[in-house]
């Protein structure tokens, strides 16, 4: 899969060990020394407002507004100020949540460094941090270069990954993870569970490329566009594999919820996400026919950008972007839960991981 | 954290491999081109040449076309504004470009240096479809109250994307290589559209409200005359023009065209 490739699948499975390592070494009781209540609602916000970039985003795609402000890293030669109208206040609105946002995960990774001495939980906020520099020049690179279709999809896609990873911090900062969970499940159980939420992360990262490659292709060369490539060309290219891949999500979902809401009903932080997955399954498909019909059925000789376009396309998208974030967060838990902290321990028992 | 950034490292790698690596033409500039000093630019011999003029007709009812909505901007009209994109008028239609598809073997033409003009007024393009020579100028204005930006969407010129203050000062461009129906695009205001067609000679011409349009000064001889409209495509007609005389060649274009 994708992401396996993308994270390399040996470290996150020796990451999750670490994680196992860490709470195991807790009893039952809350480590209080670690828990940060005011750093976990901050790492809580960053993640919000790293959703509401996302949403920016596809704002600024659907109103076709990727090139209102020609220059970058400023707007007009200003970094805040700009004549906020048209397709300028998408685009330079997304610009300043996206300085937030950058400027936010550098104080949670300053911040993490400070209060948590987990190792690899430091190591992670520096790779946020340098996942949201890395989304930054990704985003330049779409204004200089006009919106090559390819870099633009690229920056859709790690914008999502980035959500994803702050939201993950996020889960890792809360006082339910730093509590040893009462439940557990056997590896074996683990096992099918793991192994399908792995491929229904591969197949939603295919998902968003898909969809993110039709929008951007659509903007860039498409009828509201360059006119070079007709509308039938794109949705054969790239709207009928997604939808393809939309059935194949869907199985998943169901079989990956289904399993954890029937098996490990006891374990709220594998029922919750699950249940949670159901429901975006059934707003993500109606949406996504809602975005089928007003932009292929009655937006392809549109002038320019419906609000019933843009509504459900950023809809669509923003529901797209919060599966893949569940799912992640399920994944983590599934791995959490399938731990056995003394096998766990024995490797690495003598590191100190909690601070004093 | 190695593997983090082998991570970031192969995925920047594998986005610059995709990214679109074909050669870029050389960067257009605000000076005309010079001719190179090799070839002979052709002198039409006006007292033999003749023209071509013709009718762009469409058949059948106009397709009824969404108004524009452009109170995004209060500097645009407040009032949902008709499009350009289909502009037919008692039968006759508007913005289609003509031109003398093989011109090109007569020779090397000299570009003007009068520049042609667009200009941005009331959140419209004016003209909508225009056309100029490979190096001769265009002088683009902003007789608007509101800010622009305009961004050609080549496929052999270069692109670029400026934006032009209210009333700024004009911002004069010249493309290449020859191209057809080349959009640019305001990305402020997503309505605005229109086409510019770049050729290697001046045999060309637009089609005006009434659908009228006239190509002079073309040497006797046969040709194969294009006309183009954004929305319904090309259409092909051969056409023989006698010394001093004017040929004719109408069109008809149709909602089923293209």
């Amino acid at each position: 899969m994708l992401t396996g490739r993308l994270l390399g699948e040996s470290w996150v499975l020796a990451w999750a060990g670490r994680i196992r390592v860490y709470s195991g070494l807790f009893g039952a009781t809350l480590k209080s020394s670690i828990y940060n209540a005011f750093h976990h609602r901050f790492t809580v916000v960053v993640a919000c407002l790293a959703f509401l970039l996302v949403i920016a985003g596809g704002l600024v795609t659907s109103n076709n507004a990727g090139l209102a402000v020609p220059d970058w890293p400023t707007s007009f030669g200003h970094w805040f100020k700009a004549h906020m109208v048209g397709g300028i206040k998408y685009e330079h609105t997304h610009r300043l949540i996206a300085e937030l946002v950058g400027s936010l995960t550098i104080i949670v990774a300053v911040w993490t460094w400070l209060v948590d001495k987990r190792r690899w939980m430091r190591w992670l906020t520096v790779g946020a941090v340098a996942g949201v520099v890395f989304q930054g020049v990704l985003g330049g690179l779409t204004v200089l270069e006009f919106l090559p279709p390819a870099i633009s999809t690229a920056h859709a896609a790690v914008g999502q990954t980035m959500f994803c990873v702050l939201g993950a911090i996020a889960v890792f900062t809360s006082r339910g993870w730093l509590v040893e969970p009462d439940e557990s499940i056997t590896k074996k159980e683990a096992r099918p569970l793991l192994r399908h939420c792995w491929m229904l992360i591969g197949f939603l990262y295919l998902q968003l490329i898909l969809g993110a490659a039709f929008r951007h292709v659509w903007t860039k060369w498409g009828p509201a566009a360059a006119n070079r490539w007709p509308a039938q060309k794109i949705i054969h290219a790239f709207l009928y594999p997604h939808i393809l891949n939309a059935l194949l999500v869907s199985g998943l979902v169901l079989y990956v919820s289904l399993r954890a809401i029937s098996k490990h009903s006891k374990i709220p932080h594998l029922r919750r996400p699950a249940i949670m997955l159901l429901i975006l399954l059934i707003a993500q498909l109606l949406l996504g026919f809602a975005a089928y019909v007003t932009r292929v059925i009655l937006g392809v000789d549109e002038l320019q950008p419906t609000a019933n376009l843009v509504a459900t396309t950023v809809a669509h998208m923003g529901t797209g972007a919060l599966m893949l974030a569940v799912t992640v967060i399920l994944t983590i838990q599934a791995y959490r839960y399938s731990g056995e902290p003394a096998q766990v321990l024995s490797i690495d028992g003598n590191r100190e991981v909690a601070s004093a | 954290m190695r593997q983090i950034v082998c991570i970031f490292l192969v995925l920047g790698a594998l986005i610059l491999a995709g990214c679109d690596q074909t050669q870029k033409p050389p960067e257009s500039s605000g000076k005309t081109a010079p001719q190179s000093p090799q070839t002979p630019t052709v002198v039409v011999d006006k007292s033999t040449a003749g023209s071509v003029s013709g009718v762009i007709s469409f058949k059948g009812a106009a397709p009824k076309m969404p108004m524009l909505d452009m109170s995004s901007d209060p500097a645009c009209p407040p009032n949902p504004q008709a499009p350009d994109v289909v502009v037919v008028k008692n039968g006759k239609l508007a913005n289609v470009f003509i031109y003398v598809k093989d011109a090109d073997r007569l020779g090397t033409f000299a570009a003007p240096s009068d520049p042609v003009v667009m200009d941005q007024r009331g959140c419209h393009y004016t003209p909508h479809v225009l056309g100029l020579m490979v190096g001769q100028p265009l002088k683009i204005l902003n007789t608007d109250t509101a800010e622009h930006n305009i961004h050609p969407m080549p496929k052999n010129n270069t692109a670029w994307n400026e934006s032009q203050v209210p009333r700024g000062d004009p911002i004069v461009k010249t493309f290449q290589h020859p191209e057809l129906m080349m959009p640019v695009e305001c990305n402020q205001h997503p309505w605005m559209k229109m086409y510019v067609n770049v050729l290697p000679h001046p045999y060309f011409a637009v089609s005006a409200p009434d659908g009228s349009f006239q190509i002079k000064d073309l040497p006797p001889g046969e040709y194969t005359l294009v006309a183009v409209h954004e929305k319904y495509g090309e259409q092909t007609t051969k056409i023989t023009v006698a010394a001093k005389q004017s040929a004719t060649a109408n069109f008809i274009f149709s909602s089923e065209s293209k």
